[in-house]
């Protein structure tokens, strides 16, 4: 699979800061793949975000995008790119139907966004003023502007912030719909479960740099015990045992305990991404 | 993009008030004389393609700002000249709009000549320059009210030329430091069309507001443009 983007060496300090908000980072994106871009606030992932999509320009190191440095494509860069915001981007006194029409209407080529209006439960909406549309409407309808002109590079901010799950899975489901047709997603969030059951690649960032990239099974097996727990009763009192990995199948005491007990769960020692994401900046997830 | 630019000016009323204010213009009209028609005309055009054109930029600026669209279309294959210019021509068309019910209505209950060409021009030009000077008050002002601040000032000293014409108070040679008021120069432009004007007052006029845009937006508001909406 080839590149989408390859940075290299990126560093970047807005016009009046003193200091460098990214501290020369270094990542590829593969084609066809979702990368997510985790971190806590001031980690440099909207930055980054930002840098890759052209919005901010004075940066220093390289970044590749396709192939040809990002600094050498012009506005013709978004014809292909399609980006998502967390915060609302909608003209609120035009109905969500007007307002992707406008949007349509800046692109040489566009994606059924009726389809996705209809996915998302917002066509009996469409013609209703954004305005009066709720937080989870406001950020469905981000996502389907994100995707107007069926991009191939898709850049998702927080896309399911805020979403009940019904919603949100719909949109998880569309996502990976699109890693399937060969689409490429860079996803920034802070929602430890969407990275889970999207994300091919993780990069972690703290203070402008990474401290940790892999791809998420990677992690959990770098970061989780290889063990396994188990609970079983045993004279009516639930009791807890674990059992590593590494000789479970020829493990004595494990094969009796299977044979002899009543077993009530059986839990291998896989951490969850929200203790990795902890580990690997230090920090919770919310700071 | 124009027509969705029209569009969105009309769903958010700032096309009404433009022609709100022009209505009323055109009342002032009918019930003046002819002597206070001819006064009044180019001045009350002047106010809706000079003045007006300012604040309904800024309010349609604020709104876009306000709701995050502009980074939405910061990241479209639209390139910022054309988004800007898109917005100047949408600010032209309610220019002409206004042009044409206060001239119409001028026509209609009054009896004079007027060249309506000419005049169609400078209305292109006269809101052209004033919409360049009021985006440079806008990308330098944080909010709507900062900006309307900016623009009272900015009033006081493009009218007072005017009014020190009026006045007597600058006159023969020195009437061309009045012109280096946009607001004044417009107004040369407009009266030259039903009365006869200095042929060269009104060429410098001309040129000094086709230069005011074509200074302003490649060297100031283009690059400050950018900035001012990245930062959301």
């Amino acid at each position: 699979m080839a590149n989408v983007f390859e940075v290299k060496d990126l560093r970047f300090r807005y016009p009046k800061a003193n200091k460098d908000v990214i501290n020369g980072i270094s990542f590829a994106v593969k084609e066809g793949t979702i990368f997510g871009l985790l971190g806590p606030s001031g980690a440099g992932k909207s930055t980054t975000q930002r840098i890759l999509t052209k919005m901010l320009s004075n940066y220093q190191g390289e970044i590749k995008f396709q192939g040809k440095d990002l600094h050498d494509y012009n506005k013709g860069f978004y014809e292909n790119v399609g980006v998502g915001f967390e915060m609302p981007v909608h003209f609120a006194k035009l109905s969500a139907q007007e307002n992707l029409d406008y949007f349509a209407g800046l692109y040489k080529k566009n994606g059924d966004y009726n389809q996705l209006l209809t996915r998302l439960g917002l066509f009996e909406a469409r013609k209703q003023m954004v305005g009066e549309f709720s937080k989870g409407m406001k950020v469905r309808l981000n996502f389907i502007r994100a995707l107007i002109n069926d991009p191939d590079v898709i850049f998702l901010d927080e896309p399911t912030a805020g979403l009940d799950p019904k919603n949100a899975k719909i949109i998880k489901d569309i996502v990976l719909e699109l890693k399937q047709a060969g689409k490429t997603i860079f996803i920034t969030t802070h929602l430890m479960g969407d990275v889970e059951q999207l994300c091919d690649t993780v990069v972690f960032m703290k203070k402008g740099e990474i401290t940790e990239m892999n791809t998420v099974r990677d992690l959990k097996m770098k970061y989780g015990k290889k063990e396994l727990t188990i609970e079983y009763y045993q004279d009516s009192n639930l009791e807890k045992q674990s059992f590593p990995l590494s000789d479970i199948g020829s493990n004595p005491e494990f094969i009796m305990l299977l044979k002899n007990q009543k077993i009530e769960t059986i839990h291998s020692g896989e951490t969850t991404l929200e203790d990795i994401f902890i580990k690997v900046t230090g920090e919770t997830k919310d700071e | 993009m124009y027509s969705g630019e029209i569009k969105r000016l009309i769903k958010y009323k700032i096309f009404f008030f433009g022609i709100l204010v022009s209505m009323i213009w055109a009342v002032i009209i009918a019930l003046a004389d002819l002597e206070a028609v001819l006064g009044l005309m180019p001045f009350l055009v002047l106010m809706d393609a000079g003045m007006m054109s300012i604040i309904l930029l800024g309010a349609s600026f604020y709104y876009e700002k306000q709701e995050g669209t502009m980074q939405s279309i910061i990241v479209t294959p639209i390139r910022l000249s054309t988004h800007i210019l898109v917005k100047v021509l949408a600010m032209v068309t309610m220019g002409l709009i206004s042009f044409v019910v206060v001239i119409g209505t001028s026509l209609i209950f009054h009896n004079f000549s007027i060249q309506l060409l000419p005049f169609a021009l400078y209305v292109v030009v006269a809101v052209s320059a004033h919409s360049a000077i009021g985006y440079v008050l806008i990308l330098y002002s944080r909010d709507f009210l900062a900006m309307l601040v900016k623009y009272m000032g900015v009033v006081i000293i493009f009218m007072l030329p005017m009014l020190l014409v009026q006045l007597d108070v600058i006159s023969g040679n020195f009437e061309f430091i009045g012109l280096l008021s946009p607001t004044y120069a417009a107004q040369i432009l407009f009266q030259s069309t039903i009365a006869t004007k200095d042929p060269w007052t009104i060429v410098f006029s001309l040129c000094y507001l086709a230069l005011i845009p074509a200074v302003l937006y490649p060297l100031v508001i283009m690059k400050r443009y950018e900035i001012v909406a990245m930062e959301g």
